[in-house]
């Protein structure tokens, strides 16, 4: 009886406590206005720093295709506690960023800084730190306006796309918030961000854009995005196209690897980049008939494009200093220096850096039945 | 005549007991001889007095032929101790006064409902006999399904005024002889006036005063309890309930049914999981609510946060007060339910179903995904078999919905692991209540 009654009162003095300890505050759900996306832009007539839209969703009982609501709210300001401190006062419900999942820097802004808009929404403990990162073309408010005739829910488009629910395609590259914040930090890697570019009512997500540690530096074209994608193994699925003795050959493939090998001791450094496909071929432009022959044909012949491909890619992002496949990851990882030296090393290293790709291809099927 | 056996003590106790309209004095004289039987009629057989008593009374002719004829039934004895009469009739026995001697005639009339299917712990494929209201018959139906010699039978009586039978029943080569001896003890101590259910007995029991899930296991079914005698339980009968206590039991026994023995084993596990499951879900599932949607929203997929926040928007007050509101109305429903008269029967759930859940979220006082969170509340609450512990969870959940009004997820948390170390401090006759995973042989 004692034993209880003492534990009971501990319990309910521990308990008490915890009014000190509350996180948040009670505020019901529909007393919340969810932010589903946030945009950065650079203003395009004012002398303030940023023009901020926070993507409000309005939600409605019925939950059809197409007839989601939403409204933007843009403010320009010096930063972005601001921005949103004064996009409050227009609303009659507490902004809710519990459901932020889509961050996007407009296209101009980005081409000049990315790092201190982002310390915004990292600090930020309500804002999840998977949300995902894109650079919005034309600006980021045009694709936060984008409202395609198939979404159900405001952003949930982009919510499927990048968080690879729905659609699966090699084009599109995921980056969250603590991915590119993270690489931007790591001496080894460069961080990445894919391009929504904003349509009449849809998106198109087919390119990525390559930052160095302070703004972004090139935007790579669709077939070297996915040359990307496939290095950093976030893709199985793909197609390749490849072309022998006048015929086109569309090869899907069902896996996909790739790794690399470096050997920073050798008298002339070099990485090795070795890529696995297997795959079918899906289709033919002048339907040839598929022999043994052929089909080693083609592999060869892929293998020396996809080959050719890769170093292509990873060659020109050498010369700019980039490294978004993170080959700088790998040197710090074998080497035993100290933090600033090894980080002196590998700038002077990385540009002469000896780049080869092989790959191995093998087709498991000609695709057609005889 | 029969006066000189009669002391002036056994009068006065007689002439109390004849206050009541149902005891019998009667005197009967012939030509030479005659005889005064006292008897309380509601429990003693008529037929029997008819037949052995009355009857024979006006056949034999002398006195002496009687007292022989009397005395040959073996449930007869002579009547010696005066005091012990009053106890004696009480119990059933019928005193004859004859002109110097008395006789006790054992006459007693048992009331019973035959053996019945069980009403409350019900199984698919198991024995469907429950206890009955007589304590000889459940002792009967006990030894027909544990025939051990050294099942041992302890008969008390408990109660000052009901002096109600009471049986004790244990295996005495398996028992754990501390925990019998605890028990004794305890029951030595308590001293109540009357006793009629079988869990009166679990209350006086338990050192608790306020405790919150039952340490005494309670059930109806003879095939559970034979089981638990054979893993070296204490099984207390009393008589006139059809529910015996089983002691000491532990927390994962009020989750087993006896469906799960005679399944196979894989569907058994699969039902007890489920079980854990059910109490979760009816202890956890509208704390979660009020701690997600008033306070962590993020913790919903986006699409179910937007469709609450939707359906919620026409609910004036705030969610505490939604959950409490259609809580309330379940629990009226539950309770109305098992205590409505079984003519009325359907109406009130049929009324309070249809009615309650459609109008409610139609007037807007609460949201449809409370009618979801209520309604698997409330069924999941029937997932737990015995039915002490059924009916307490239906209490878990209160405290927790405080504790996530007031401090929303961090609430919930700390107020499980609240729950989780009461139930590890609990224990049943010096057994620990939480602990699973023991040896099936192990009491």
């Amino acid at each position: 009886m004692k034993k209880s009654v003492r534990f009971s009162s501990l319990m309910i003095g521990l308990l008490s406590l915890f009014v000190f300890a509350e996180g948040c505050e009670f505020k019901d759900i529909d007393k919340r206005f969810f932010v589903v996306g946030i945009g950065v832009d650079k203003p395009e007539n004012s002398t303030k720093k940023y023009r901020i839209t926070l993507k409000m969703a309005i939600p409605s009982g019925s939950i059809r295709m197409g007839s989601e609501s939403f409204q933007n709210f843009t403010q320009n300001a010096d930063s972005i506690t601001e921005a949103v401190q004064l996009i409050k006062s227009r609303l009659d419900k507490e902004a809710d960023f519990g459901h932020t999942k889509v961050l996007i820097f407009g296209q101009q802004l980005i081409k000049e800084d990315y790092v201190h808009p982002m310390d915004w929404f990292i600090r930020q403990r309500f804002i999840q730190k998977v949300a995902f990162m894109a650079i919005g073309k034309p600006s980021a408010h045009d694709v936060l306006e984008v409202q395609p005739k198939y979404e159900r829910l405001p952003s949930n488009a982009l919510f499927m796309t990048f968080g690879q629910v729905g659609v699966e395609s090699q084009y599109i590259v995921t980056e969250d918030l603590y991915d590119v914040y993270r690489n931007n930090k790591d001496p080894g890697v460069t961080p990445i961000m894919p391009v929504i570019e904003a349509k009449q009512d849809h998106f198109q997500i087919n390119t990525i854009g390559v930052l160095d540690r302070q703004k972004l530096v090139s935007v790579l074209s669709p077939n070297e995005t996915r040359i990307i994608n496939m290095l950093r193994a976030r893709i199985r699925k793909g197609d390749f196209q490849v072309s022998i003795k006048g015929d086109t050959f569309m090869v899907h493939t069902d896996e996909l690897s790739a790794n690399k090998k470096a050997y920073f001791a050798a008298t002339k450094p070099y990485v090795d980049i070795n890529v696995n496909i297997q795959g079918v071929i899906e289709e033919t432009q002048q339907n040839t008939r598929i022999t043994e022959t052929v089909l080693r044909q083609v592999q060869t012949a892929l293998e020396k494009k996809v080959s050719h491909d890769v170093e292509d890619v990873l060659k020109k992002l050498q010369q700019q200093n980039l490294d978004p496949i993170g080959i700088g990851l790998t040197y710090s990882a074998s080497t035993w220096d100290r933090k600033d030296v090894e980080e002196e090393n590998w700038k002077k290293l990385y540009p002469k850096l000896d780049i080869t790709a092989h790959t191995h291809v093998r087709i498991n099927s000609p695709g057609e039945i005889q | 005549m029969a006066d000189f056996i009669m002391n002036d003590q056994l009068k006065q106790s007689l002439h109390n007991l004849l206050q009541s309209d149902d005891v019998e004095y009667r005197e009967m004289s012939s030509d030479n001889k005659h005889a005064i039987i006292i008897y309380v009629r509601t429990v003693c057989d008529s037929e029997i007095i008819r037949e052995f008593v009355v009857k024979p009374f006006w056949e034999i002719e002398s006195e002496s032929q009687y007292t022989q004829f009397i005395q040959s039934f073996p449930e007869s004895s002579e009547l010696t101790d005066q005091a012990g009469v009053v106890k004696k009739l009480l119990q059933g026995y019928v005193a004859i006064f004859l002109a110097n001697q008395a006789f006790l005639l054992d006459a007693k009339k048992i009331e019973t409902s035959s053996v019945e299917t069980t009403a409350v712990e019900t199984t698919v494929n198991g024995p469907q006999d429950k206890f009955n209201e007589n304590l000889l018959i459940s002792i009967n139906q006990l030894r027909h399904r544990y025939k051990r010699e050294s099942l041992r039978v302890e008969l008390k009586r408990i109660g000052t005024y009901s002096q109600t039978n009471l049986a004790i029943v244990y295996d005495e080569q398996i028992v754990r002889k501390e925990v019998l001896q605890e028990l004794k003890q305890r029951l030595s101590q308590v001293q109540p006036l009357e006793i009629q259910g079988v869990a009166e007995i679990a209350k006086l029991l338990n050192n608790q005063k306020w405790s919150l899930v039952p340490t005494m296991l309670m059930t109806e079914r003879p095939d559970r309890t034979a089981k638990k005698i054979a893993v070296g339980k204490i099984v207390l009968l009393l008589d006139g309930t059809s529910f015996v206590l089983i002691v000491p039991a532990t927390f994962s026994e009020f989750y087993v049914s006896m469906d799960d023995e005679y399944q196979l084993r894989t569907v058994a596990y699969f039902l007890i999981v489920l079980r854990y499951i059910g109490l979760a879900v009816t202890m956890l599932l509208p704390p979660l609510y009020i701690a997600t949607v008033s306070y962590n929203p993020e913790f919903f997929r986006v699409q179910l946060a937007f469709s609450i926040a939707a359906s919620r928007a026409a609910v004036p007050y705030p969610s505490f007060v939604e959950v409490t509101f259609m809580l309330l109305m379940m629990e009226f429903l539950t309770e109305a339910s098992i205590r409505v008269p079984k003519a009325v029967g359907p109406t009130a759930t049929t009324v309070g179903g249809l009615i309650l859940g459609e109008a409610a979220t139609q007037a807007g006082l609460v949201s449809q995904i409370m009618i979801i969170i209520v309604a698997a509340c409330a069924i999941a609450n029937f997932v737990i078999p015995v039915s002490t512990m059924s009916l307490a969870a239906r209490l878990f959940k209160y405290p927790l919905i405080l504790f996530a009004t007031l401090f929303g997820m961090l609430g919930v948390v700390v107020g499980t692991a609240w729950f989780i170390a009461y139930l590890c401090n609990l224990d049943s006759f010096g057994t620990p209540y939480f602990k699973f995973f023991r040896k099936a042989d192990q009491a």
